[in-house]
């Protein structure tokens, strides 16, 4: 379904298009706010946050147009800014403290602006060598420490056993961890 | 996982925005039944009637989980984990269920392994132990009796083994004539259907780590599968048994043999393609007939035929009123006198045929090759076969005859000479004087001697023509003597 199609379903059957929205775009919406919560809130935080996400994209749809961008970025610009809002409510309730900048919204552990740059490359080095480890071992990493699902659930989806997910895990952190240490990928 | 790998592995969020959108493509996360609970909120919170909300739930896919996920804490698994090998124990040869030895402390179950009453032993020691341990600890609330659920899988066990702090319950699962269950990660086995079952598992002491086995011989009749509980961390060093818990015996399987045959068909389908090759005609050829009227053979002219081996020639002389004159020639060109005769011919296209007037039933009939470009054609007589041809005959040159009176134009004297070529003799009269000499000659060609009564000769050659009126001498001294015809 194109974005303009999509338009016009939201005109004749806006159930239709909710539906449409969550299952073509329910998993980036997901990830980006995973990514920008960090591991707060609870499950039932994070799908609320997604349901927020929906309902703001629909109702400001009219401003939505397929000519000059896609609904793809325009739902993503949204989930990042309430997943940032999540976020403040669940730092506030939490007494965490937050740096200002709402883009990149990080828990001001250092406040040095070096160490952070620092801290971006090394994200940027571990999702790398998270990729390279193959999988299911890549699988297993971003399941449980980016979308921090419980072995029994990533042992589920992958059709393993809980004691070979958990092997598994370990071994591959221990192989992160060896390869961080050794420098090869500074 | 210990402080490090946390702190780490924390820094697998707050990752850019294209990492994030790969990560969302490739690993997507949301069940079937988040999508669900997702729809019905958003369609809530933006006022849907009831009705519309309603959405079905997917039923939860039986995962064979025989434990409580939520118990199953992270950290429960991951702290101070370590990696060893399995260490070779010699002692644990033919084995069977390992326990959990305490430190430094190392049970020699083997020497009991082979036994029954060892075995006996051993099981009551280590359902001994795990009561015991259930009594010291509040926090255990595992249940003994509660048989291991049994997940089908047929992944490979791995060879691997960790030593981790605490010990949980794992799910199990049957594979290759082996049931398999986990503890702290590590798979022990029992045979399916053999007379000795095994099973292994580890467990940490915290004080200081050591890898401990231990091991029970349990005949297959008695133990079908094993049960693995919750145990938790040991927190201080004991000299307890190993604690390891055997369900109550369960219904013995038979062996069981499969026997899988694999029978491969290759078929092969051989499609017949027919290929209709239809020829578009895109030109017509056009007929027309010609008609060419050729024109009626004739011959005309003079043409002539060797008399073989003669040097004569015959000559057939064409007009165009169908008669023809027929030649014969000598071996000079001279026509041979009485030879002309005048006959007729006519053409049909490929021959012609001639012979008297009068007499056209007796005429002979030769073929020419047609057409008005007759160059030459063939007779065929009794005698021989003729060829007729356009291209006149080369004859031979005759001999000058000086048959005859002849006068020289001598400076000195006139002589008037006499031939007689049917006798060769001759005579000259040496004007002036009268004096008349008579001479013989032989001719040979063009070469004359002469033969005087004197008995002198001499010799003269002929230069001149068949029909002439001056010759020239040519004496032997080279000196030359015109003749004039008198």
């Amino acid at each position: 379904m194109s974005d303009s199609e999509w338009e016009q379903l939201l005109s004749s059957s806006p159930r239709d298009a909710y539906e449409y929205l969550i299952e073509k775009y329910g998993n980036l919406v997901y990830a980006i706010v995973l990514n920008k919560l960090g591991g707060y809130g609870t499950h039932e935080d994070i799908e609320d946050c997604i349901s927020d996400i929906m309902v703001e994209f629909i109702r400001n749809a009219g401003k939505f147009s397929a000519e000059n961008g896609s609904l793809k970025s325009y739902i993503s610009t949204i989930a990042k800014y309430r997943a940032i809002d999540a976020f403040r409510r669940l730092a506030h309730h939490n007494n965490i403290s937050l740096d200002t900048d709402e883009e990149n919204i990080t828990l001001l552990s250092t406040g040095n602006t070096e160490e952070e740059a620092e801290k971006n490359i090394l994200n940027d080095r571990l999702w790398e060598i998270v990729r390279s480890l193959g999988e299911p071992d890549s699988s297993i990493i971003i399941y449980q420490y980016f979308y921090n699902q419980k072995v029994s659930e990533v042992a589920r989806r992958l059709g393993m056993t809980s004691g070979a997910v958990q092997k598994r895990s370990i071994r591959a952190r221990k192989k992160i961890k060896a390869i961080l240490e050794n420098g090869e990928y500074l | 996982m210990n402080d490090n790998e946390k702190d780490f592995m924390e820094h697998l969020t707050g990752l850019d925005d294209e990492t994030v959108e790969e990560i969302a493509e490739k690993y997507p996360a949301l069940d079937e039944n988040a999508k669900k609970r997702i729809l019905k909120q958003a369609l809530r919170k933006s006022g849907f009637p009831d009705d519309d909300i309603e959405v079905d739930d997917v039923p939860e896919e039986d995962s064979g989980e025989f434990y409580d996920p939520e118990e199953y804490s992270e950290e429960d698994i991951e702290e101070n984990t370590e990696i060893t090998e399995t260490p070779d124990n010699p002692e644990n040869d033919g084995i069977s269920v390992s326990g959990i030895e305490p430190y430094k402390n190392k049970i020699s179950w083997h020497k009991y392994a082979g036994s029954a009453v060892a075995m006996l032993i051993a099981v009551i020691g280590i359902s001994s132990v795990v009561l015991l341990h259930r009594n010291m600890n509040d926090d255990n609330d595992f249940e003994i009796s509660t048989p291991l659920f049994i997940e089908t899988s047929y992944e490979e066990p791995e060879q691997i083994t960790e030593i981790v702090s605490g010990s949980y319950i794992d799910k199990g699962y049957r594979a290759g004539g082996f049931d398999y269950a986990n503890i702290n990660g590590y798979e022990g086995s029992i045979q399916y259907g053999m007379t000795t079952a095994t099973t292994t598992a580890y467990q940490e002491i915290i004080t200081e780590t050591v890898l401990t086995t231990t091991t029970v011989t349990i005949p297959a009749t008695d133990a079908e599968v094993s049960i693995y509980e919750t145990i938790p961390p040991v927190e201080e060093v004991t000299e307890e048994d190993p604690v390891i818990v055997v369900t109550d015996p369960p219904v013995t399987n038979p062996p069981v043999v499969v026997t899988t045959t694999t029978t491969t068909t290759t078929t092969t389908t051989v499609i017949a393609v027919t290929t209709t090759v239809t020829a578009v005609q895109d030109s017509y050829e056009t007929s027309a007939t010609t008609t060419t009227e050729i024109p009626k053979t004739f011959i005309s002219g003079m043409y002539y035929a060797e008399i073989s081996g003669t040097g004569e020639y015959m000559g057939f002389e064409f007009r165009t009123d169908g008669t023809l004159t027929v030649y014969s020639f000598d071996k000079y060109g001279n026509i041979i006198a009485g030879s002309e005769k005048i006959i007729g011919y006519a053409f049909t296209e490929n021959s012609f045929s001639f012979g008297e007037i009068g007499n056209e039933s007796g005429w002979k009939t030769c073929t020419v090759s047609g057409g008005t470009d007759i160059g030459n054609f063939a007779v065929i007589f009794p005698d021989n076969v003729y060829t007729f041809s356009t291209e006149a005959p080369v004859f031979e040159e005759p001999e000058v005859s000086i048959e005859g009176v002849w006068r020289t134009s001598g400076t000195d004297t006139e002589k008037i000479y006499t031939f007689h070529e049917s006798t060769r003799n001759g005579s000259y009269i040496i004007t002036g004087d009268n004096t008349e000499i008579t001479f013989t000659y032989d001719r040979n060609g063009n070469d004359i001697t002469f033969f005087f009564d004197t008995g002198e000769s001499t010799k003269a050659t002929v230069n001149g023509k068949s029909v002439i009126s001056v010759f020239d001498f040519i004496w032997a001294d080279g000196t030359t003597e015109h003749f004039y015809s008198n």
